[in-house]
């Protein structure tokens, strides 16, 4: 059975390294493309000026989608080289950014609004990024299951004294959901499951009463 | 001045068209092959000054071209191109000689001194 789970694991890999390979080929057609119109546009006459900014916005618009889905190519390659070498540099605050898109079902569902923070430089330090990206979104969901509807989630990473990586999730109306005393049997064994996720890669979780916060530590060295 | 003459080798024939455009209007002598075998039979006949090739095509990729140029003909400079700029086969075309390697998709500016700097540079 977990020798069938590692073979599809790989296979999945390969399967995303392909679409973000093929992906790219396609965004880089279409960034010549594009530019190109910018170039032909750039000599032509000043004839219907109006009909050349129009031109020009929906060029500049679509180079802006271009790179959008650049950077998501770039981040499937990170998943899917991590069947290659597990462990690899890696920039938390790109992992940090997949988080909105992962928490789209229970936005939708909860209206939670979420704010992302995270510094300007990059936060690079060695790690895997799958099982870290597993436990951030773990964690995210975790603590969503214990909002209100329509509450918020500040997810903030920074850098510990001295050593490691912190990112905290904070909802500041789940102070009382976050007891466990209050816990139903499945939100214990989803906390447990976090807990042993975390420790597999040398990460610690915990829970803070005021403000309500889930915290994830990565004891690892900046680079 | 001399135009640069470039060969441009991709097996997207969309891309390597529009790309020999961009080049031409930024004064480059520009030729295009969609595969490896037509590009070194395209070298055999008109020598150019820089090669610039998709690392990953099929048959002959850019890493065999670089490996068969450096033995053939190596004046030529080539630039490789790639979606995976850290992959095992960029450290191999490196090694093998080649100038540099851009990700796509591509910077023009970035491709444009890379192509000036290969045609004035003796890769011997």
């Amino acid at each position: 059975m977990i020798e069938m789970e590692i073979r599809e694991a790989e296979f999945l890999a390969r399967v995303t390294d392909m679409v973000a390979h093929e992906l790219r080929n396609v965004l880089a057609t279409a960034k010549e493309y594009t530019e190109h119109m910018e170039d032909v546009l750039a000599a032509a006459n000043s004839n219907g000026i109006r009909e050349k900014q129009l031109l020009q916005e929906g060029l500049a618009a679509i180079r802006g989608q271009i790179s959008r889905g650049s950077n998501l190519a770039q981040r499937m390659n990170l998943f899917s080289h991590g069947q290659d070498s597990p462990e690899s540099e890696l920039d938390l605050n790109e992992l940090v950014e997949m988080l909105e898109p992962l928490s789209k079902p229970f936005s939708r569902t909860k209206g939670l609004k979420m704010n992302l923070n995270h510094p300007v430089q990059p936060m690079v330090m060695v790690g895997h990024p799958l099982r870290i990206l597993m436990i951030l979104s773990g964690c995210m969901d975790f603590l969503a299951s214990l909002t209100e509807p329509r509450d918020t989630m500040e997810i903030r990473v920074s850098r510990r004294q001295g050593r490691g990586v912190m990112v905290s999730f904070t909802s500041p109306h789940i102070s009382k959901g976050i007891r466990r005393e209050t816990w139903a049997p499945i939100e214990h064994r989803q906390w447990n499951e976090l807990e042993s996720l975390a420790a597999g890669i040398h990460a610690r979780i915990g829970l803070i009463g005021e403000p309500g916060m889930l915290l994830v530590v990565f004891e690892t060295e900046w680079i | 001045m001399a135009q640069v003459k470039v060969l441009l080798v991709d097996d997207e024939n969309d891309f390597v068209t529009t790309l020999a455009r961009r080049l031409s209007r930024r004064n480059f002598d520009v030729r295009t092959a969609t595969n490896g075998h037509l590009a070194l039979q395209m070298i055999q006949e008109d020598v150019p000054d820089v090669v610039v090739a998709d690392l990953h095509m099929p048959e002959i990729d850019g890493t065999e071209i670089v490996g068969r140029l450096r033995f053939l003909y190596p004046d030529v400079q080539v630039v490789l191109l790639t979606g995976e700029p850290w992959g095992e086969k960029v450290k191999e075309a490196l090694q093998l000689g080649a100038l540099g390697c851009l990700e796509k998709p591509l910077n023009i500016s970035e491709l444009t001194d890379l192509i000036r700097s290969a045609a004035a540079s003796d890769p011997a």
